[in-house]
């Protein structure tokens, strides 16, 4: 009887092996968009930011360093075990104007920056899983009455000029009635001296620039970030759209990355410990990024 | 000589430590570094505990399934107390989603929400991994038994061991020294068990402790509105739960109740419903469900029967929705429940799990994702919860089916029984 079973089982084995090896061809040729291009040429380009510290920018060295540089180079390595080659990587520079056009016409491979993933831009390219949530916070003097926005009833409020932070505080002002006045100083630095100077009760910032500014001003002591985000602003890596070989490449990687704590290493070097050549940001992780890195860690099976 | 602390008692005690700690830590280092710092050390030893948990929990699903089918008998019994289980499970499952459903409908927690809301146009990117029904049941059967074991993968687990237990059961004599081998197996994990659940209460102290030093307590009072309507319904799905254990036990499921407290507790503190796996098989044993039953129902409720995970889908969901004026019809919002019963099959046991559920829901029906965002900063809290009830849920699930089957000691044999597992345990530890 058992000889029986083996010899049914063998049967079944032989009619559906053939189809087995048809699924599996040759992978050079099946090779499209950036994995094909990264096959026959050996690099895969990445598009970088000059200054978007922590994330993508020049050392001393001119060399492009940051938390969304050491990411694409975990994706880059994931692209090269996938198409079979070592890859190296090119580097081009972009700016806030020029990274979505980068993308879309085939200039850079991968945005390793600091760009918000939302649906608007994602008409035209596509993200990575997000790898870091960003957004408007108030920065505040360490004894200042102000605990959160509810306590900005009337109160002064700087923002830089042109940035989303001012539609933000424009909006919660609306939306809570709080009657907000609004001081528009024309760049970071002018702003932090408003509040420095007590012009202005509250600066409404990216958090992860007002850490920034506090580590370079060394005003640990003076002022203190509150904890709430009144907007949100996911980052993700950009690359083309309609490109699923490679959406899924990074997809798995992201996963691979957070499941092995990668993410969390990288976050810790980046944010929390000194930079090279320069000062530590000291932003913990939001729990939402907390939050997003456990579910990307989860297998998508 | 004074009488010694129940085990549960060390549990609340290391609960309430734990909060205080944390909060005397959060709110003496202002600045969010130190104090996660801190809490990075402190979970270490709840870290430990759930990665030894982790290690207990497939050789310990292994062995007491594999002879609980094996005892069983014939695949016929098998496939009825599986067919039994399911239909339990699926009842669950949409009671708790209809539940959520009401709730979010009748407490409306998404209106005069009092918080900034993420713009409409950010987006999460958490659906990327999508739990997809096909996926899943392909995903049911193991390619290597070596694998699912490596991977914890707990219904894989459940797979083959029944193979294996129906396979011996049907050897009759000639298997007979190998169900005996792997009942040795299933004794010396349980023992093992014994000496991890020992960590309980030090891994309780630091989990709560943790979560408190990282996220201070005001973030309770900020979402107040929408953590506290979401525990009502967790509340009163517990309720339910109960109430339906009722109407198949009688009184005694205050009983289990009782015994199954520590491993509630245990769930809520971790937030891990695997946690308490352990020790809600050491529970139920008490309980007077005879092993062949509880070794098969609860692994299989890991995956089936997350009660509170399926609320928290349709509560979230339509919470997102109400924070963002977006009305749902009646007819979508049972679609929606529908969809959900199907994809959230897929979220076996994974704490969170849940989120990358609700975020597929949500573009599916066109709501922002971005409202994750809002909810992404309070999930450990609501984690717990959902954690915990998932544990009460299965306790009960079991217990009911092993009713249903008959296989439930009655109550002065149960109590035998469980004086004669305490008694045992002096005599196995010696000193």
């Amino acid at each position: 009887m058992i000889t029986r079973s083996l010899a049914a089982l063998a049967l079944v084995w032989l009619a559906l092996a053939p189809g087995q090896v048809l699924a599996q061809s040759d992978p050079a040729t099946a090779l499209t968009g950036v994995l094909k291009s990264a096959r026959d040429s050996g690099f895969v380009t990445i598009g970088y930011r000059e200054s978007s510290i922590p994330f993508s920018y020049l050392s001393a060295g001119k060399e492009p360093v940051g938390y969304s540089i050491e990411i694409c180079r975990a994706l880059v390595e994931a692209i090269g075990r996938e198409v079979d080659r070592d890859l190296s990587l090119k580097f081009v520079p972009v700016t806030s104007e020029t990274r979505i056009e980068a993308v879309v016409t085939g200039k850079i491979d991968l945005e390793c920056g600091s760009t918000t993933s939302n649906i608007e831009r994602q008409k035209v390219v596509s993200f990575s899983p997000t790898m870091f949530v960003s957004g408007t916070k108030l920065m505040v003097k360490v004894n200042s009455p102000v605990r959160s926005f509810r306590d900005l009833k009337d109160k002064t409020v700087v923002v830089t000029a042109g940035t989303t932070n001012e539609k933000a505080m424009h909006d919660l002002s609306e939306k809570f009635k709080l009657d907000i006045k609004l001081l528009v100083a024309p760049e970071h630095g002018q702003s932090f001296a408003e509040i420095v100077g007590g012009k202005a009760e509250a600066f409404a910032l990216d958090d992860v620039l007002l850490y920034g500014l506090i580590a370079q001003n060394k005003a640990k002591n003076a002022f203190t970030v509150l904890g709430d985000f009144l907007s949100y602003d996911p980052y993700g890596i950009m690359f083309r759209k309609g490109d699923a070989p490679l959406a899924k490449v990074v997809a798995e990687a992201f996963h691979q990355l957070a499941e092995d704590g990668d993410l969390d290493r990288l976050y810790k070097r980046w944010f929390l410990q000194r930079l090279p050549g320069g000062d530590s940001i000291d932003l913990p992780m939001s729990p939402q990024l907390n939050t997003i890195f456990r579910s990307l860690a989860l297998k998508p099976e | 000589m004074t009488k010694k602390l129940p085990p549960a008692a060390y549990i609340i005690i290391a609960m309430v430590l734990g909060i205080i700690v944390g909060y005397m830590i959060f709110s003496n280092f202002p600045d969010r570094k130190s104090a996660s710092d801190i809490a990075g050390y402190i979970s270490i030893m709840s870290d430990i505990f759930l990665r030894l948990i982790k290690m207990l929990i497939a050789p310990l699903v292994f062995s007491t399934l594999v002879v609980g089918i094996a005892h069983m008998g014939d695949a016929a019994s098998v496939g009825r107390v599986f067919g039994k289980a399911l239909g339990w499970f699926v009842t669950a499952s949409l009671v708790s989603l209809v539940l959520g459903l009401i709730l979010a409908n009748l407490l409306q927690p998404g209106h005069n929400l009092g918080l900034p809301l993420p713009d409409i146009g950010a987006s999460a990117n958490l659906a990327t991994s999508k739990f997809t029904l096909k996926d899943f049941v392909a995903h049911l059967v193991p390619k290597s038994f070596a694998e699912a074991m490596a991977n914890n993968e707990i219904l894989q687990i459940v797979v083959f061991s029944m193979f294996f237990g129906v396979a011996l059961a049907a050897l009759g004599e000639k298997g007979k020294l190998i169900v005996e081998g792997i009942d040795q197996l299933a004794h010396v994990m349980l023992k093992i068990t014994g000496y991890v659940m020992k960590l309980a209460p030090l891994a309780v102290f630091a989990a709560m402790a943790a979560t408190v030093a990282v996220n201070g307590l005001e973030i309770l009072l900020k979402f107040a509105v929408f953590m506290g309507d979401f525990y009502l319904g967790l509340f009163i799905l517990w309720g339910l739960l109960v109430l339906a254990g009722y109407m198949f036990l009688g009184p005694r499921v205050l009983k289990l109740l009782v015994l199954i407290k520590e491993a509630f507790m245990l769930s809520f503190a971790t937030a891990s419903s695997e946690a308490a796996y352990p020790k809600i098989l050491d529970a139920l044993d008490r309980f007077g469900v005879k092993r062949k039953i509880s070794s098969f129902v609860m692994p299989m409720g890991y995956s089936f029967n997350l009660d509170g995970s399926m609320m928290y889908c349709t509560f979230a969901t339509l919470f997102i929705a109400q924070a963002y004026n977006i009305p749902l019809t009646l007819g979508t919002q049972i679609t929606m429940l529908l969809i959900l019963m199907m994809t959230s099959k897929g979220m076996a046991g994974v704490p969170r799990a849940s989120l990358v559920v609700i975020a597929a829901t949500l573009n599916q029906f066109n709501i922002p994702e971005a409202g994750l965002l809002l909810i992404l900063g309070v999930d450990t809290f609501l984690d717990m919860g959902r954690s915990a009830t998932n544990a009460v849920g299965n306790s009960i699930a079991t217990a009911v089916v092993a009713k249903w089957e008959g296989e439930l000691l009655p109550e002065n044999e149960a109590e035998a029984f469980a004086h004669s597992l305490d008694a045992a345990l002096p005599a196995a530890v010696p000193a």
